[in-house]
């Protein structure tokens, strides 16, 4: 590892790979530090090492990172592993440890691709045992190939709970139920974005799908849930909620939590960018402009890490902040780099409007 | 509790964990070869000794800590197994409970 690099791209999921194979296709020379062992972040994790077996359980979305798994790293750009940043300052000196070794560098320009973390839910009995979240399961079966093997609940709301639900229904786990804690009111302010979101008519379709395998399986759904407890001993036992104005209670010793994701901003703001707190997504992001440049000269934050907007939305920013970067850094001159973004902003004008 | 999907590497390494020597999957990480073996209790927690375990998986919430050949409160998580790796559940409750 050099004491300088041009770029430092921090994070290797969609948004850290897409900039840095950006960047390094005009002629940036750049370093990715990585906290993991493979790229691909927590969506695409180990996506480069799934069996078809795999690919087949998570889906088309997990498959397609593996493309661009292999175009990371295949580019120049020089990749760290296990690397953890523990320091960024505004000046862009980095701290970061890899195998138990400190090391100490600078850079021209940061990127902070670090990514989301889910929300977190907490409920009475979260400590136990037994009660995890719907990343940890994810996690679980990307990384090391673990599914359930005796019945589990699902509780909260959002998209990423659903996917839980279909991938573990394809891998045939049992769903005991589904407790959906979505407000009724959240439903009309929803459908009032509805003519908006039909840009993006595959995610609703990809929602239809996983809809329709939850009701084949005829996975027990609660809705409007609130009041959700766990208990149990040393380890989970039960799961009670209200329901509709009764009150319920399921045995189970595995229940997955989910909220939806907010991004992880702490290292932009340990380097003084500005955040914003965002009323609709109920969470900080970092303020960037339209290339991902924060309040701080030479540090940008992009992907999830900066604000929500799923792993298409993120490789396209990274592609546009790996643009911009080679800009800023001499490479390419304005009109190079707004005839390569043209098309970039429209495909993430597309992507986001969901 | 957990169980592997088919299709996964059948490669194996062997670890110590609290002094017994056990067979796990290989390039797993610790917190993922625990859970396959049905292990809920990776510590007990330094407030009020309540057995703890995973609840990300993605080093985010510093429950899964353990100790690997010899260091305490590592996240159980974010390494993966490997030969020989020496792992000890976090199991002692606070020594000045007479302080509190």
């Amino acid at each position: 590892m050099k004491s300088h690099y041009p770029l430092v791209v921090i994070g290797a999921g969609p948004a850290g790979m897409a900039c840095a194979i950006s960047a390094a296709q005009h002629g940036v020379e750049v370093a990715v530090l990585d906290a993991q062992a493979s790229p691909g972040g927590q969506i695409y994790r180990d996506v480069a090492k799934a069996s078809n077996k795999k690919q087949r359980l998570l889906g088309g979305d997990y498959a397609a990172g593996a493309k661009l798994v292999k175009k990371f790293e295949r580019s120049n750009a020089h990749y760290f592993t296990n690397a953890s940043v523990w320091y960024l300052d505004n000046e862009r000196n980095i701290g970061v440890t890899q195998d138990g070794k400190s090391h100490r560098l600078t850079a021209d320009a940061v990127v902070i691709a670090t990514g989301a973390r889910e929300r977190p839910m907490p409920i009475p009995g979260w400590e136990l045992p037994g009660v995890m979240t719907a990343g940890a399961g994810q996690v679980l079966l990307k990384s090391a190939g673990v599914i359930p093997n005796s019945p589990i609940v699902l509780a909260g709301s959002g998209p990423l709970l659903l996917l839980v639900a279909q991938q573990y229904l394809r891998a045939g786990v049992t769903i005991n139920a589904i407790l959906d804690t979505t407000p009724k009111a959240n439903w009309p302010k929803a459908k009032s974005l509805l003519p908006h979101a039909l840009l993006a008519t595959e995610y609703f379709l990809k929602g239809a799908q996983m809809w329709a395998a939850i009701k084949v399986a005829r996975v027990p759904i609660y809705k409007e849930v609130t009041n959700i407890q766990a208990s149990g001993d040393s380890s989970l036992k039960q799961v009670s909620f209200d329901s509709s104005g009764n009150s319920n209670s399921i045995d189970t010793n595995l229940v997955l939590l989910h909220q939806g994701v907010i991004p992880t901003v702490h290292m932009a703001q340990a380097a003084g960018c500005k955040t914003q707190w965002d009323d609709g997504q109920q969470c900080w992001q970092v303020e960037t402009d339209s290339w991902g440049q924060t309040s701080r000269d030479g540090i940008f934050s992009v992907g999830d890490g900066a604000s929500s907007g799923g792993a298409k939305v993120a490789q396209i920013s990274g592609e546009l902040t790996g643009l911009q970067c080679a800009h800023t850094l001499g490479e390419i001159g304005r009109n190079a780099r707004n005839k390569y973004a043209k098309m970039l902003w429209r495909y993430r004008k597309r992507h986001d409007s969901i | 509790m957990f169980k592997r999907i088919d299709g996964e590497s059948t490669a194996e390494v062997s670890i110590m964990l609290d002094g017994e020597r056990i067979n796990v999957p290989a390039d797993i990480s610790v917190a993922a070869a625990l859970l396959l073996r049905g292990e809920q209790h990776f510590r007990n927690s330094e407030i009020d000794s309540s057995f703890r375990a995973p609840y990300c998986m993605m080093g985010a919430c510093f429950e899964c800590l353990i100790e690997i050949d010899g260091r305490k409160n590592q996240r159980a998580c974010q390494f993966n197994v490997t030969e020989g790796m020496n792992v000890r559940r976090q199991l002692a409750v606070p020594q000045s409970e007479d302080v509190k």
